[in-house]
């Protein structure tokens, strides 16, 4: 113990923690804080969640047909209070918008000049006054609620298992788990389409950042030692060649120990914007459509994007160890540790967690679908393929010559 | 320069280095291979205007309608039709108000930005006189292969070589620390001074490496896409444009660009940039003693300028906004639209070169100065 302490505070020394801080600091406001300070990104985001959470504290995590008449109720207030608001506008008034009926005219024909390209005085005018009802008004939650509804009322309608051309183009595994989801008697959440992607993204940026702190932190440890020359002291020490396993061994607790150190950071920052609220709903949800193979609630989801980063993690702690015990400067170890980030923390970091889980292309054009679950297979390969090098690494030194 | 070519001896001993740029080269081939969308059209484009002309008139039209009927040249025919010169009624104050809205807040932001507008109108009168809007370049896949071979390609070798001139400067000043030699080198007649030599070597091999990579990513590029009769086409051409965001405005250069010109102007200034960032890894070498301390320095130095320049900007600090976008990382990020006016990534024309002559100036003299301090150092080895 007394040597894992030892080889422990070689590896946290204060200067490369606080560079890992430094660092850590810079990351974060380059790249994921517009998902904390842009959590709802947009008033229209702000509105699906807000919908969500209410749905969630009536009706719980599902919603039941009995409970969806309460919502026509709902939508009934928000409409009065949008007709309240637009009558506080003078010049809505004057174009003839009273209520939320008139209004809805105005913006079909605003919209149609739109699309006709007719950018006249008119249109711009229209245009000014479309946004001043926007600002000003209830609009956005008046109409997510009504899209939120729309799509709970046609959840079994426009259905893809349904649509023959679509369907076929799917492999009969994936068919059958679309037909298991567009299932009438399967439950279906919540979830907007923002909150999925805000997550996505953020982990996506968590994952990048934990790949690189474990690789910063353990790179030069094997490397110093090698540098000093202090092998024969330590294979001559009481351990022997027993230090070789303490120091494999306290690299792993130090990834360990720096990646639990980021999730606890990261998501502290996460949860802090509230998402947790909607935990119990179920991640296939009737707003968003988008097949998923997971069949959890949205906080499973959650804890298993962060089962898999710290899997990430300690894969990249080992494979930087491994690599650290072959390279015999910094500089060697640094242009090793490079390609090991771009691959895994960088790019197989951003797969990994770009959508875990939902139907997506295995890359941008690829026509072919991520098999199910294949996200875990592939880190519990890499985790597995790291661990073994790290081993057989150590084993490998026990048995060599010292000047080897 | 016989000890300059010693340290090269010692880069080209790290294998590790060459296998840094075999992956590197491999990368890039990579993102090559998967940018093939586009390529068919862009390659019968130029082959069309090889032996049309890049100017479309009437005779262009004429000649184009005479190729033999394919849905690549239908699609070139239909968008050369609807060609006319945009820069004839074109008014700069419409960027100058797009931008200064952004800035309103910063009088002497918004000052500066029109009056950088205002310095493009009469090129923009030029190339209203010159038709270079009428260029087709490659038509419709002007933008898309423009962004790639400066946005993704450029920018990626620029990047890599920047990285590895950066670790060859820092292997070279870490080399006699790390092999125990310093106290023997530093005893020699040269003594100290070899340290100077190191930095010039460091210099030689970044460019060395810039250009490697370079030739052997844009060759590899130009073998797939046919740029012959793209070379003489003028980079405003009104297929090419920049999009911000929701907002689309031309690719307006602040003299006239053929495509040819561009290329070499930002392979150049690239040079320059690479320099400048090896030069910034001599600084952090020289001082800092130990190897990967330096390179962690190094890091936070590049990446808190542009941390920086992102939380000024979300703060309205335009002032201070505008000053860090003359760092390297800066500069880097803004690669794809050198040489154009750069919307809020500049206030003055010519900025990315300006720029990189003020940072190769300010860390070549950094460097001096770090090497001035190190020959009045006691030569003390750091335990990190």
């Amino acid at each position: 113990m007394e040597l894992l302490g030892q080889e422990l505070r070689k590896i946290w020394r204060p200067g490369i923690v606080a560079v890992l801080a430094v660092l850590g600091v810079l990351y974060y406001l380059l790249f994921p804080r517009f998902y904390v300070e842009h959590f709802h990104n947009g008033p229209n985001a702000q509105s699906d969640f807000d919908i969500a959470v209410g749905w969630m504290e009536r009706f719980g995590p599902t919603m039941e047909p009995e409970e969806r008449v309460q919502v026509d109720a709902q939508l009934a207030d928000e409409i009065a209070v949008f007709d309240d608001m637009v009558a506080d506008l003078p010049e809505a008034a004057a174009a003839g918008i009273v209520d939320y009926p008139s209004y809805t005219a105005f913006e079909e024909a605003w919209v149609e000049r739109w699309q006709d390209a007719s950018h006249d005085d008119r249109f711009r005018a229209d245009s000014e006054l479309h946004a001043r009802i926007v600002e000003n008004t209830n609009l956005y939650r008046l109409q997510e609620l009504q899209t939120m509804m729309n799509g709970y009322d046609t959840r079994n309608e426009n259905l893809i298992s349904q649509d023959k051309s679509l369907f076929s183009q799917y492999s009969p595994e994936e068919q059958d788990r679309i037909r298991e989801l567009e299932n009438p008697a399967r439950e279906q959440g919540y979830l907007s389409m923002h909150l999925e992607e805000t997550t996505t993204n953020f982990a996506k940026y968590v994952a990048v950042w934990v790949a690189l702190s474990v690789i910063l932190l353990l790179s030069p440890v094997l490397v110093r030692d090698r540098l000093h020359r202090v092998r024969a002291l330590q294979w001559s020490s009481r351990q022997g060649r027993r230090t070789v396993d303490v120091q494999c061994a306290a690299g792993l607790l130090s990834a360990l120990a720096l990646t639990a150190a980021n999730l606890a950071v990261y998501g502290g920052l996460f949860v802090a914007q509230g998402p947790l609220a909607l935990a119990d709903t179920p991640l296939y949800s009737f707003v968003t459509s988008r097949f998923v193979w997971f069949d959890g609630t949205y906080g499973q989801y959650l804890l298993v994007l962060v089962a898999l980063v710290a899997a990430l993690g300690m894969a990249c702690g080992a494979l930087s160890l491994f690599l650290s015990r072959y390279s015999s400067t910094y500089v060697v170890m640094l242009l090793k540790a490079t390609p090991l980030f771009v691959g895994a923390g960088a790019l197989f970091g951003s797969w990994l967690l770009d959508r875990t889980f939902y139907f997506r292309e295995v890359f941008w054009g690829a026509g072919v679908l991520v098999p199910r679950f294949a996200e875990v297979a592939c880190v519990a390969v890499l985790l597995l393929a790291a661990l073994l090098l790290c081993t057989w690494s150590c084993r490998r030194t026990r048995k060599q010559e010292l000047l080897e | 320069m016989r000890l300059v070519a010693c340290e090269w001896r010692k880069l080209l001993g790290v294998r590790t280095l060459w296998a840094f740029v075999a992956l590197c080269l491999a990368y890039n081939a990579l993102i090559i291979g998967a940018n093939g969308f586009g390529c068919s059209f862009f390659n019968d484009a130029s082959a069309a205007a090889g032996v049309l002309g890049q100017r479309v008139d009437q005779a262009f039209l004429d000649g184009l309608e005479a190729f033999p009927p394919t849905e690549n040249r239908d699609v070139l025919l239909e968008a050369a039709r609807s060609m006319h010169n945009i820069y004839a009624s074109y008014d700069t104050s419409e960027m100058a108000a797009y931008y200064g809205t952004q800035v309103a807040a910063d009088p002497l932001a918004a000052s500066l930005i029109e009056w950088k507008y205002g310095l493009l109108q009469p090129q923009v009168d030029h190339l209203a006189s010159t038709g270079a809007a009428m260029d087709v370049y490659a038509g419709p896949a002007t933008h898309d292969s423009h962004w790639f071979l400066f946005g993704a390609l450029l920018e990626t070798v620029v990047g890599e070589a920047a990285l590895l001139g950066m670790i060859a400067m820092l292997s070279l000043l870490g080399h006699e620390s790390q092999h125990r030699t310093d106290q023997m080198a530093y005893a020699t007649r040269m003594g100290r001074r070899l340290v100077g030599r190191k930095v010039v070597a460091g210099l030689m091999a970044a460019v060395v490496l810039y250009l490697l990579l370079a030739a052997a990513t844009l060759g590899l590029y130009f073998s797939l896409w046919n740029y012959g009769g793209v070379w003489d086409a003028s980079v405003s051409s009104q297929f090419n444009y920049v999009v911000e965001g929701l907002y689309q405005k031309p690719f307006l250069a602040w003299v006239d660009f053929s495509v040819a010109g561009y290329l070499v102007a930002v392979v150049a200034l690239g040079t320059v940039l690479v320099t400048v960032c090896a030069l910034i890894a001599a600084v952090c070498g020289v001082l800092v003693r130990n190897v990967y301390a330096a390179a962690l320095v190094l890091a936070v130095v590049l990446l808190a300028a542009l941390v920086a320049r992102s939380v000024a900007a979300g703060a309205g600090m335009w002032a201070a906004c505008f000053a860090l976008c003359l760092s390297p990382t800066c500069l880097w990020v803004s690669l794809p639209v050198w040489f154009t006016e750069m919307g809020l990534s500049a206030v003055l024309p010519f900025q990315e070169t300006i720029a990189s002559v003020l940072n190769l100036v300010l860390f070549g003299a950094a460097t001096g100065l770090a090497l001035r301090r190190f020959g009045r150092k006691d030569v003390v080895p750091w335990n990190f």
